[in-house]
């Protein structure tokens, strides 16, 4: 069996809101990171979380080779750019030259997405697309906490537990046979008096909860399965 | 209310609130809010209950009239970012 590939090293190409947040969610891993950005504020705002902070012009292929990014030292690399579309499209093609492992570049509209699908980056993203998608699942279904797509017609959803759900085990509720959705988990969150003898939550997921779990008030459950079938066990 | 009356009311709040009994704990903190409504430790217990309860709007204002009264409240503040979805990284 091949060994599993855990890429290493990270590139993060523009470090405006996008790319800082990706900086810091991606320094909770322990890997390396490279930043660049021509705005010497922003690299400076990020800087601790990285390995190598670079104030440069990544559209200079000599200034990228300089930097030493190369496809031997660079596991992945993210162009996170998101002032001009131009420029989003000009460094993703320099680094397609370079023969970087993977490419993962942020598109700001749909168009754009078409031409990097074209230059044949391994990743597009949609930030603002996804936030919009999530705002309007939260507005349009507020006892909906989170929606997680995992296809064109199947998801994972967050829900605060119903009344008629309190103190029932989960094979009581036979959520399954009724709605045909799955409990993946419990979200419960436990008071606490902590050091400085105040109340506090504690958060803990239930993972997989057995069919013997009752469900208590205050639970948030995670449930996958059919949109069509969630639309039906929310509405009920 | 005395003051050792309205200590002990409000331990047997925090009591009911640590044993899941949030509506036990609700009637006992509104009760000492009837004696004063800008009593911050039982505003917060009352943001606290709410959230408990998932009724996330109530407690959101709970926890903004909190830190009203009191800017510095670190975990009114704490709560309220989390139901605003403004996790610790968005802070720094």
């Amino acid at each position: 069996m091949a060994a599993s590939y855990k890429p290493k090293t990270f590139v993060v190409i523009g470090l405006g809101v996008f790319g800082s947040y990706v900086v810091k969610y991606l320094s909770k891993y322990n890997v390396d990171i490279i930043g660049i950005d021509k705005d010497e504020k922003k690299v400076d705002e990020v800087k601790e979380y990285l390995k190598v902070p670079i104030v440069g012009d990544a559209t200079d292929i000599k200034q990228l080779e300089d930097a030493g990014i190369s496809p031997k030292d660079v596991d992945v690399i993210i162009v996170a750019v998101g002032e001009s579309i131009e420029e989003n499209l000009y460094i993703t093609l320099l680094l397609k030259e370079l023969e970087i492992k993977k490419i993962v570049a942020r598109a700001l509209n749909t168009q754009h997405a078409k031409i990097l699908a074209k230059i044949g980056v391994d990743k597009i993203v949609f930030p603002e697309a996804m936030a919009a998608e999530n705002l309007i699942n939260s507005l349009l279904s507020p006892s909906i906490l989170e929606h997680f797509n995992l296809s064109e017609e199947h998801s994972i959803v967050e829900v605060i537990a119903r009344k008629e759900f309190f103190n029932k085990t989960i094979r009581e509720l036979g959520l399954r046979t009724k709605y045909n959705v799955t409990v993946l988990g419990i979200r419960r969150r436990t008071t606490i008096i902590n050091e400085e003898g105040e109340a506090d939550f504690k958060d803990e997921i239930l993972f997989l909860p057995s069919p013997e779990e009752e469900i208590l008030q205050g639970d948030i459950l995670i449930i996958g399965g059919k949109n069509s079938d969630i639309e039906k066990f929310k509405k009920e | 209310m005395k003051e050792k009356n309205k200590e002990e009311l409000f331990e047997t709040g925090k009591f009911y609130l640590i044993n899941n009994r949030y509506d036990e704990a609700l009637k006992i903190f509104e009760s000492l809010l009837e004696e004063d409504k800008n009593d911050v430790e039982v505003l917060y217990h009352i943001g606290l209950v709410k959230e408990a309860k998932n009724e996330l709007k109530e407690a959101k204002d709970i926890f903004l009239k909190v830190l009203e009264l009191q800017p510095k409240h670190k975990l009114a503040k704490k709560h309220l970012d989390k139901l605003l979805g403004i996790s610790d990284e968005q802070h720094k």
